[in-house]
């Protein structure tokens, strides 16, 4: 799965412990999930979507989806 | 290996998590000192010598105890990081232990006591801890 996450922090100025605090997660959790090691729950997913006011598919995308777009 | 497990934990489950282990690990110490101490120098009755050897299982239950609620108080991919550390660790620990038995039976491999399992999937755990949380680093 494939995501925004970085791009939508940077444009917040959100550093990933920003990020990390503002989801009640690690930093470590938010750099496996920038860097694609690891894929969010949904749960976790919807709260992503939450804090950057966005829909989920705005922010994450499947391989697959992202390949057959470009 | 504690500052490995508690990574990703928040400040206060971390803390308890140290005190746990910390107040587990002097009671194991103490039963454990205690019992070869009156077993060995007051030689007691077959009940007593029972009760004296299950009195270390309270602490290392207390210690299993702090180890689940660390890892339910974890978020979701620290968690995972845990279970599969301990997955890892619990089949290097059947793995190693199933091979030494039929060492000891068909080779003549010293006997060990299946007191070393719990300790030595423990120590595999922290060292599988380390290895699959640089996987997701």
């Amino acid at each position: 799965m494939r995501n925004r996450l970085k791009v939508l922090r940077a444009e917040r100025n959100w550093s990933q412990a920003d990020l990390a605090e503002r989801l009640d997660v690690s930093r470590q959790s938010v750099n496996a999930i920038e860097t694609g090691k690891y894929d969010p729950s949904l749960p976790l997913a919807f709260k992503i979507a939450a804090v950057f006011g966005l829909p989920i598919e705005q922010i994450f995308s499947a391989d697959d989806a992202a390949q057959a777009a470009e | 290996m504690i500052s490995c497990e508690t990574q990703g934990a928040s400040k206060t489950v971390a803390r308890r998590y140290l005190r746990d282990m910390g107040v587990a690990a002097a009671l194991y110490m103490a039963s454990v000192v205690a019992g070869a101490l009156i077993i060995g120098q007051l030689h007691p009755p077959h009940w007593v010598r029972i009760g004296l050897a299950l009195a270390p299982l309270a602490p290392v239950a207390m210690i299993l105890r702090a180890i689940l609620v660390l890892i339910n108080s974890v978020d979701e991919l620290q968690r995972r990081i845990h279970l599969e550390a301990v997955l890892i660790a619990a089949g290097l620990t059947a793995f190693g232990t199933f091979a030494w038995g039929f060492l000891e039976e068909w080779a003549g491999f010293p006997r060990l006591t299946a007191m070393w399992i719990l300790p030595a999937m423990m120590v595999l755990w922290g060292l599988t801890l380390a290895l699959v949380r640089r996987r997701y680093a």
